[in-house]
């Protein structure tokens, strides 16, 4: 029998095209904004939380500051970091080292000045950093490679997408020559375009990264902006972080002018936007549900009435009021769910122009595509159920003598 | 046993001053196989009747057997299953359904007692046979003529095997070739075994009833067997005498005649008790309707 109700749900739809198209409006709507904002934010959020590199579950990040400007970090420059930096010195880095439980300890600095080739400039973000940084960054070296620990003062640079393509002009300046504070750097590596805002907050595209110790030799002083610390297993990382905590506090003469964040700690503030991004499209979510099912409610009442006379013929051959009442209900939920996938077809093909046109990468979780379908169907369900009790409550004789 | 069987059964519209007595403590048993033609002047109750009758209605006094059980308590969704498996219906206004084809239209009784959708639509094309129009399966009853829809119509009623199959005035909206040819269809259908009520304002038509009960008021009054292929003779009279009336909307308004018919009370056989109580309701809504006249 349920079979018969979609059978007779459909055909009445098919009936009536424009105006179903005109009910399932409300629902479309809803359904493709919501699922565009869902899986941008999701989008976003899975290349942040990748940016962190596959040793992540060990990472412990120092980063200058007070607590509280943890959560305020930016999602993008590095730059906005100014007013914190200079607290770290390569004495906290040099002694991180020795704390116990500690594997490896990476640094990111930053110096002043510009890059310049031939009569261009470029004015990205140079930092300084050691061999083991792509351990963290997870992004890929797409031409050329990182370079070795061996090469420490060697004058080489590696470059982000938008240094090769502003300053050099061309996609792959490997072996080229740059010049930074009068020294010249050839470009050993080049990284893969990055595609979002970094957990790490560092924009590789319009970054170049030198050798920390030849970036020291060419005379600039180096602000350190953060230290990244592998401990040696994941399960350590709690009590090799407040042992590194207690280290840096001694060196800072008793001053926690500094923020020491495992993993879970760094992303809070990613999770706190998206937390309430996802509060706020659930709003958007009921309210539009709300709103379509209203819609389908209204339509089902005119059917309803502009169909007493086939709920007369269907209840004089037999049909039950269970029956009716099924046969309306199904008729509203597949108006819903039908309005529901075409929004999910919307948005997929919003997340397609997305892609193309910007870095985000949009993606729609099977989940959030199953969740949309629940509510629709229970938006069908909730708005459907009225009208479909009036008509099964209609007297077969006077819905009979109705005419039409 | 009887395939019908109604002991005084009443049913009341309204309440207080205004209850309108449709149909007054009837009695009436309905054999297998038997063609009854329900006649009676506008209000009379003939359709109230076939409304108990075929479930679509409760009565508010009395009992009702259908095939030896009582249904007249029955809840509303019972009711509905009993129609679908026991009541075919024709209608004056064919009532199929518009976006069906006329095989489905014919299958829908069928696809509410849940027979798979190749069984019913096998079943729908046999009956269609039956009443010639399986080269019009795959139609929409847009598509047909008035003569064909309620050929179409009374496949519908036979495809579940119905006991009973009510007819109200099947050839009120048809031309009198149609209505020749769905009559003949009725009586054929008759003739195989099945039992047809049939209600109708055409006194040329009880020709093919073996019983023809007249009703006024809301009673019975006059209930009598009468020979297939013949107009009883106490018709006859009565169109008759309208034609030598010189009242032309009289003539028009076929059921304005049938006030003119009997003198005779009901056969049914009453006590006394049941007689006067008759009487009185009978007044009561008498004077209710004069009195809602009057206003």
């Amino acid at each position: 029998m349920i079979i018969e109700y979609f059978k007779m749900a459909f055909n009445s739809i098919r009936g009536a095209k424009f105006r179903s198209g005109l009910t399932m409006f409300g629902i479309i709507v809803g359904v493709s904004s919501v699922v565009s904002i869902v899986s941008l934010g999701e989008g976003v959020r899975q290349q942040i939380t990748t940016q962190v590199g596959e040793n992540s579950d060990s990472l412990i990040l120092v980063r200058p500051g007070q607590q509280r400007d943890a959560n305020a970090i930016s999602l993008d420059a590095i730059g906005s970091f100014g007013a914190n930096a200079g607290s770290l010195s390569e004495k906290d880095w040099k002694d991180t080292e020795q704390v116990e439980g500690v594997k490896s300890v990476v640094p990111v600095g930053v110096i002043s000045g510009v890059a310049g080739y031939l009569d261009r400039e470029y004015n990205g973000t140079i930092i300084a950093s050691t061999s083991r940084l792509p351990l963290f960054l997870n992004q890929k070296i797409e031409f050329g490679s990182f370079f070795e620990a061996e090469d420490s003062d060697k004058k080489v640079a590696i470059i982000g997408r938008e240094v090769a393509e502003q300053l050099f002009a061309e996609s792959v300046p490997v072996g080229k020559r740059l010049t930074i504070r009068g020294s010249q750097y050839i470009v050993q590596g080049i990284f893969e375009q990055q595609n979002s805002g970094t957990f790490a907050n560092i924009n590789v595209n319009n970054s170049i990264i030198l050798p920390y110790d030849s970036a020291k030799n060419i005379g600039s002083t180096i602000q350190l902006l953060q230290l990244y610390v592998e401990a040696d297993s994941p399960e350590a990382v709690a009590t090799t972080a407040e042992s590194v905590r207690m280290t840096l506090k001694e060196n800072h003469a008793g001053q926690e002018d500094f923020n020491v964040l495992e993993k879970e700690e760094a992303l809070e503030a990613t999770n706190e936007v998206f937390y309430q991004l996802t509060v706020f499209t659930a709003g958007v979510a009921f309210i539009s549900f709300i709103v379509g099912g209203i819609g389908i409610m209204n339509i089902m009442f005119a059917t309803v009435s502009e169909r007493t006379r086939e709920i007369g013929i269907r209840k004089a051959v037999g049909a039950t009021n269970v029956q009716i009442l099924g046969q309306f209900v199904t008729e509203s939920i597949v108006l819903s769910i039908v309005g529901g996938a075409i929004g999910v077809l919307v948005s997929v093909v919003a997340n397609a122009l997305i892609r193309v046109t910007t870095d985000l990468q949009p993606i729609i979780t099977p989940q959030v595509a199953l969740l949309v379908f629940g509510l629709s169907a229970a938006t069908g369900i909730v708005s459907g159920f009225l009208p479909a009790a009036r008509a099964a409550s209609k007297d077969p004789i006077t819905a009979l003598r109705t005419g039409n | 046993m009887s395939v019908i069987k109604i002991e005084e059964v009443s049913k009341l519209y309204g309440f207080g001053d205004a209850t309108t007595v449709a149909l007054d403590e009837i009695n009436l048993s309905i054999e297998k196989g038997e063609f009854i033609a329900v006649m009676g002047p506008s209000g009379s109750g003939k359709t109230t009747l076939m409304n108990v009758l075929g479930l679509l209605d409760k009565p508010t006094h009395g009992a009702y057997k259908l095939n030896g059980r009582n249904v007249s308590r029955l809840t509303s969704n019972r009711r509905a299953k009993v129609r679908r498996d026991n009541i075919g219906f024709i209608f004056q206004s064919f009532n199929l359904l518009p976006k069906l084809t006329i095989l489905e239209n014919v299958a829908l009784p069928l696809s509410y007692k849940g027979t798979r959708q190749t069984k019913r639509l096998k079943a729908a094309g046999n009956v269609l046979e039956q009443v010639g129009l399986s080269d019009r399966e795959s139609y929409v009853p847009g598509q047909l003529s008035g003569g064909q829809l309620q050929r179409a119509a009374i496949a519908r009623a036979l495809v579940n095997n119905p006991s009973i199959i009510i007819a109200d005035e099947p050839t009120g909206n048809l031309d009198s070739v149609s209505a020749r040819v769905v009559m003949e269809l009725l009586s054929d259908i008759h003739k195989l075994g099945n039992t047809v009520i049939m209600v109708t304002h055409n006194p040329s038509l009880t020709r093919y009833a073996d019983r023809i009960i007249y009703m006024l008021d809301g009673s019975i009054v006059y209930d009598e067997s009468s020979t297939v292929g013949e107009v009883p003779a106490r018709v006859r009279r009565a169109v008759e005498a309208l034609r030598h009336s010189d009242d032309d909307e009289k003539l028009a308004n076929v059921s304005a005649m049938m006030e003119t018919i009997p003198d005779k009370p009901a056969d049914v056989e009453l006590t006394e008790k049941q007689k006067k109580r008759a009487a009185r309701k009978l007044k009561k809504a008498r004077k209710n309707k004069k009195k809602n006249g009057k206003k």
